[in-house]
């Protein structure tokens, strides 16, 4: 990994158009504007992990999840309203 | 909804499963979908829409997140949005991810799940709520 130390109001850039600049620190929280093109997404990595770990847990075969599902009384007591 | 059915492609796979860009729609019984893996079929999601659990749901999509998910958008009428379902211990604990629900292009069979960032909705919604001892949808037709 690459360490670099910056301060604030400087910046970085990343390739040809993704630029990084240090807006300011207060405690441990740095607060940083990106600019990139509109097809790079940006995300806050704990997010997508956290969506990751979910769909993890989520996955099942299908023969369980069809049993599961559609086994009798799981939905017989629903009431619609 | 059989025109909603079959295989999509995900560019970027899934969060999770990133490696996986084909996945199956099928239909298994009212009100789950499953997806199941093109390359794994023993691997499949169950899948709800999101408005069973809240309705209206709204979908927040920056056009950077369209552009990347599908470069261009895709027309509102082939949109379908589904939520993947956890199945807990018990089927009456199941959760609903809403805050990143998988919006498909029916007409150009191309999906991807999108990661809402408006902290609008959670990631483990209850499927059904407790009452009286009975289990039931949350907001069904409100």
């Amino acid at each position: 990994m690459l360490v670099l130390s910056r301060k604030v109001g400087e910046a970085i850039v990343l390739g040809d158009d993704v630029e990084v600049v240090v807006l300011g620190v207060e405690g441990d929280t740095v607060r940083l504007g990106i600019q990139a093109p509109r097809n790079v997404p940006i995300w806050r990595k704990e997010l997508l992990e956290a969506v990751a770990d979910e769909n993890r847990a989520a996955t099942a075969d299908p023969a369980e999840l069809r049993g599961l599902l559609r086994k009798p009384g799981v939905f017989s007591n629903l009431k619609y309203d | 909804m059989d025109a909603w059915l079959g295989v999509y492609e995900f560019p970027h796979g899934l969060p999770g499963f990133p490696g996986w860009t084909r996945w199956r729609l099928e239909f298994l019984e009212a009100p789950f979908f499953l997806l199941v893996a093109e390359e794994d079929e023993r691997i499949a999601l169950s899948l709800v829409a999101p408005e069973l659990v809240v309705n209206p749901y709204r979908l927040h999509v920056s056009p950077e997140t369209w552009a990347h998910a599908f470069g261009d958008p895709p027309r509102p009428e082939d949109v379908l949005v589904l939520a993947v379902v956890a199945v807990r211990d018990s089927v009456a604990a199941s959760t609903v991810n809403l805050l990143a629900p998988i919006v498909f292009d029916v007409l150009r069979r191309r999906a991807a799940q999108i990661l809402q960032e408006s902290g609008e909705y959670p990631l483990r919604a209850p499927l059904f709520r407790e009452e009286d001892g009975r289990a039931r949808p949350l907001a069904q037709g409100r």
